[in-house]
This record gives C-alpha cells, sequence and structure tokens, in this order.
C-alpha cells in the first residue's frame, strides 16, 4: 500500500518538478494571448502581430501559436483562451457565421462580416494586410498541360481520372468546401482522399493523389511544381487575412487596435507567397521571417 | 542514407535546445496524466473489485472514452479546461483510466482467495487484508497496466500539440508542414525513445517493488 500510494505520489512530483522547469507563465499583469493556426502563413501573421504588440506597446504577450484548425482557433477565440489571432473574412462568412447566399459583391464581403461578427459574436477584423489567400485547386503542372486543364470546369470533365487529396477541414466545411464545390461544379473524382495539410504535398510528390486544395500564397506550389486552375465560376469567396480580436479585449488594451492596424495593406500576395517560401522550403523559423518582413517595412527596429 | 543521416545529426545538434524543452514538456504532460489516472484509477478499480456491480458500468464508459478520437476529445474538454497543457492532461487521463482501472480490478480479483480467507480468519479487517495482502499480490499485474497506461500517453501527447498543450509533437507537425522528414523524426525519435525507456523503467521498478519471495510464490502458484 505504502508503495502504491509512493507510485503515485512520485509520478505526480515528477510531473509538478517538470513543470517547474518547463518555466510556466503566470501571476503579473494579464497578457494578450496571440494565437494562430497551424499552417505556416497563419503562423507567420501570428508571429507578426505578437512582435509588432511587444515592439509599440508594454503589454505582454503570450503566444500560442499552430494550434489546430478553425475550429481550434475559433472556439479558443469564443471561450476567451486567446485574445487574437489571423483570419479570413471569407472564411467568417461561410463558417463563422455560415451564410449560404452566393457572394454578390466581392468587395464587400469585409464590410458584411465584419458588421455581423461584432453583433453577434463579440469579435471584429481590424485592417486586412492586403493579401487574399483563397481556397484553390492545384495539380502538377505537368499533368495539367497533358489533359488540357486550365479551369475547375476542365477538371471536372475529366475528373473520375484522377484522385483529389484535401485536407480534413476542406471536407468538412459545407458551404465553401469540398461539399459545395463539388455541387457547383458537378465534380466525380475517382476517389477523395481526407489527410493532414502537409501531407498533400508528400501524397501529389508520389503521385499518390493527382489534385489537391491548396492557399494561393502557398510556397509549396513553388516547390512541387503544381499549378493553381481558375475558379471559373466564382465559387470561393476572397479570404482577406487580417486579425480577429475580441472586442473585449480591445477594451481592456486601448493601444492594441491602432497597433494591429500598423499592419493594414502591407502585405500582397506575392510578398505573403515569399515569406512562406522563406519559411517552407529555405527551412527559416517563422519567427525570423517575420521580424525582417517588419523590419523591412519600418514598422520595428 | 548517408547524407540523410548527417542532415539529421546536425539538425539533432543545433536545435538540441529546443528538442530538449519540447521532450520535458511531452514527459510531464504524460506522467502528470498518469499521476491522476493512477490517483483515480486505484481506488475505482478497488470499489470494483469490492462491489462487482460497477465492474460492467465504469469498464464501458472507460472503454468507450478509448474509442473517442484524441483531436475530438480535445475539442470537448478545451471548453472545461481552455487552450494549453490542462486540456492535454484531461485528455490523456482519460485514456489512461481504462488500463489502470481494469488492472487494479483484475490483480486485485486474481489474488488467490484462500489467502484472502486465512487473512479474514487471522481476525484481519478488511482494510487490513486490502492494504496488507490484497494490494501487495496485485502490485506486479497493476504496474502492468501502468505501463500501457504510460506508452498510451506519451505516444497520444504527439497530437495535442495542435491544442496548445506543446511536447514534441510541435516539431513533427512543424515537420510534416514542411514536408521535412529530418524534423519529423527529429520529434518522433524522441517520443518514442521516451516510450522506450518508460516502459523499461517501469518494467524495473516492478522488479523493485515486488519482493522476491513474492515473486517465487506468485510464478508457483500460476503454474
Amino acid at each position: 500500500m505504502r508503495r502504491l500510494a509512493l507510485l503515485a505520489a512520485a509520478t505526480l512530483a515528477a510531473a509538478v518538478a517538470l513543470a517547474g522547469c518547463g518555466g510556466s507563465s503566470g501571476g503579473g499583469n494579464r497578457a494578450i494571448v496571440v494565437g494562430s493556426k497551424n499552417f505556416t502563413e497563419n503562423i507567420i501573421l501570428g508571429e507578426m502581430i505578437a512582435q509588432l504588440i511587444e515592439a509599440k506597446t508594454d503589454y505582454r504577450v503570450e503566444r500560442k501559436l499552430s494550434l489546430g484548425g478553425t475550429d481550434v482557433t475559433f472556439k479558443g477565440l469564443r471561450n476567451g483562451d486567446l485574445d487574437v489571432y489571423v483570419e479570413y473574412d471569407g472564411t467568417a462568412y461561410a463558417f463563422h457565421l455560415g451564410i449560404t447566399d452566393p457572394i454578390a459583391d466581392p468587395a464587400q464581403v469585409y464590410d458584411l462580416v465584419n458588421e455581423r461578427m461584432q453583433k453577434e459574436l463579440g469579435m471584429k477584423f481590424t485592417q486586412p494586410f492586403g493579401l487574399n489567400n483563397t481556397y484553390t485547386l492545384a495539380m502538377p503542372a505537368e499533368l495539367a498541360q497533358q489533359h488540357g486543364i486550365r479551369t475547375y470546369s476542365d477538371l471536372a470533365r475529366v475528373a473520375d481520372q484522377f484522385i483529389l487529396g484535401v485536407e480534413h477541414e476542406f471536407l468538412n466545411r459545407e458551404h465553401d468546401g469540398y461539399p459545395g464545390l463539388e455541387k457547383a461544379y458537378g465534380f466525380r473524382f475517382k476517389q477523395v482522399v481526407p489527410m493532414e495539410t502537409g501531407l498533400k504535398y508528400k501524397a501529389i510528390e508520389q503521385g499518390e493523389v493527382q489534385v489537391i486544395n491548396a492557399f494561393a500564397t502557398d510556397g509549396m506550389l513553388k516547390k512541387f511544381n503544381l499549378v493553381i486552375l481558375e475558379d471559373d465560376k466564382g465559387f470561393f469567396p476572397p479570404y482577406n487575412a487580417a486579425p480577429l480580436v475580441r472586442l473585449e479585449t480591445l477594451e481592456q488594451f486601448p493601444e492594441l487596435e491602432e497597433v494591429l492596424n500598423l499592419l493594414g495593406g502591407q502585405i500582397s500576395d506575392e510578398e505573403m507567397r515569399e515569406l512562406n517560401y522563406l519559411v517552407d522550403e529555405e527551412g527559416r523559423s517563422e519567427a525570423e521571417v517575420a521580424r525582417e518582413f517588419l523590419r523591412q517595412k519600418g514598422l520595428i527596429d | 542514407m548517408a547524407a540523410f543521416l548527417s542532415e539529421f545529426g546536425s539538425y539533432l545538434v543545433s536545435n538540441a535546445d529546443r528538442l530538449l524543452e519540447l521532450t520535458v514538456e511531452h514527459l510531464q504532460l504524460s506522467l502528470a496524466a498518469v499521476g491522476f489516472g493512477l490517483l483515480v484509477g486505484i481506488p475505482v478499480g478497488v470499489l470494483m473489485a469490492r462491489f462487482r456491480r460497477l465492474v460492467g458500468p465504469v469498464l464501458w464508459v472507460t472503454s468507450a472514452l478509448q474509442t473517442v478520437p484524441a483531436l475530438a476529445l480535445a475539442g470537448f474538454l478545451m471548453i472545461l479546461f481552455g487552450l494549453g497543457r490542462g486540456t492535454g492532461i484531461a485528455v490523456l487521463f482519460c485514456y489512461t483510466l481504462m488500463p489502470i482501472l481494469r488492472a487494479t480490478y483484475t490483480g486485485i480479483t486474481s489474488v488467490d482467495p484462500a489467502l484472502v480467507e486465512a487473512a479474514r480468519g487471522m481476525g484481519m479487517t478488511r482494510w487490513q487484508i486490502l492494504r496488507m495482502v490484497q494490494l501487495p499480490l496485485a502490485l506486479s499485474v497493476l504496474l502492468v497496466g501502468v505501463r500501457v497506461a504510460t506508452v498510451i500517453a506519451i505516444g497520444t501527447a504527439t497530437i495535442l500539440s495542435l491544442i496548445g498543450a506543446g511536447g514534441l509533437g510541435q516539431e513533427i507537425f512543424a515537420g510534416i508542414r514542411r514536408v521535412s522528414d529530418v524534423r519529423i523524426l527529429a520529434g518522433a525519435v524522441p517520443a518514442a525513445l521516451l516510450a522506450v525507456l518508460a516502459d523499461a523503467g517501469i518494467s524495473w521498478l516492478e522488479r523493485r517493488l515486488t519482493s522476491p519471495g513474492l515473486r517465487v510464490e506468485r510464478s508457483a502458484a500460476q503454474s
């Protein structure tokens, strides 16, 4: 009996001791918790926000980067576990707000979404960065040429010869993911295989799949020589990236909104693709790439 | 292959500090879960052996828990425990329960009834029988459960970096994201080593904690 108690005590003690050297952050004034989803671009943008807040204000920042998909970050923001993370207005439109109406004017998505997010969910987008990271379909350049595929409609005609690799989230997004896309274009792929985001590129490189869903600003497209097909029916909404922040946080940290807006309109699609490439292909760290970019723009010293 | 190994080696060396930190986080997460698993699992296992009616429902619930995918469980538990370590430990705790409970129950019920009878004949109370006869004799079976629970916890902990719990999963997922086998292995190899070492460590403990006399007696009784 003594031994059993000892065993349980020792296990917990070991965990606590390890926690001690893990250096848990606690006490002191509240920190702004910056989150990010688990793909390169979102982590880089999360880092930029974090570094900019640290440079421009006295607020403490805690990073919770590379969390699971949209579901985790969004839930985290709603619960108050996160204060801010980078979201895309198209995602808010179709996923968080569940709007199914086709988009009449892409330029108005941001305003429309932002108004409803504030009223219904207690959060808002600050100014968008300028980049539009839309969903798209990509396939090896060679294969596309061989079959004369340039648009989604071209692809739909020969889709039964190909296997589509997608990430789980894309498969599960009713309105702006595969279920909607399949209906809009009448896709009939030989098979649709869900997998982890990064594994899609491995799979397409090894020929396990021939078409994948991708992000327009993805650095990997260049590395694996993939072409983006044209969404000729305009199915996907725009996905303008912008910090999504709790209204409560903005009240608690009055300088925050102004700092976040410093990034407004600063990053083009091309610049973002380059930053993603630096991390994905050249193996630099997200933090380093973010810092360099902020310096280059003269936002930090 | 040689080129890959040397790339892997130099990556390990230049990132040793960070990898070590992740390993510590990983171990900490797993051990905390197993610790709580023991605190809850052993008493409940003992109760199950005492009140057999409990066995069905308890095992049913914990087995069902075992089949829920880690991320789904995390998505649910993060409402209670927030994003980060707390949820990570809670998820792993759920997975350690079943093996510990089952081992405690099996260990106690497989003690030779004649021994319990003899103890009762000597005038021992129920508590004394549990403390002096049943638990010591059940220990080696119980530790098998702890071993399984620990290995499960270490293995599952990798996925919990996705809810901000840290650990070696962070490195593995960074590797998957960048299609970098070096980084995937830099996370996976230490995680596998942790599991193997924990397994060996507990089986060492098993030998240390079971007195030699008991071991002989048990194996003689089993044969």
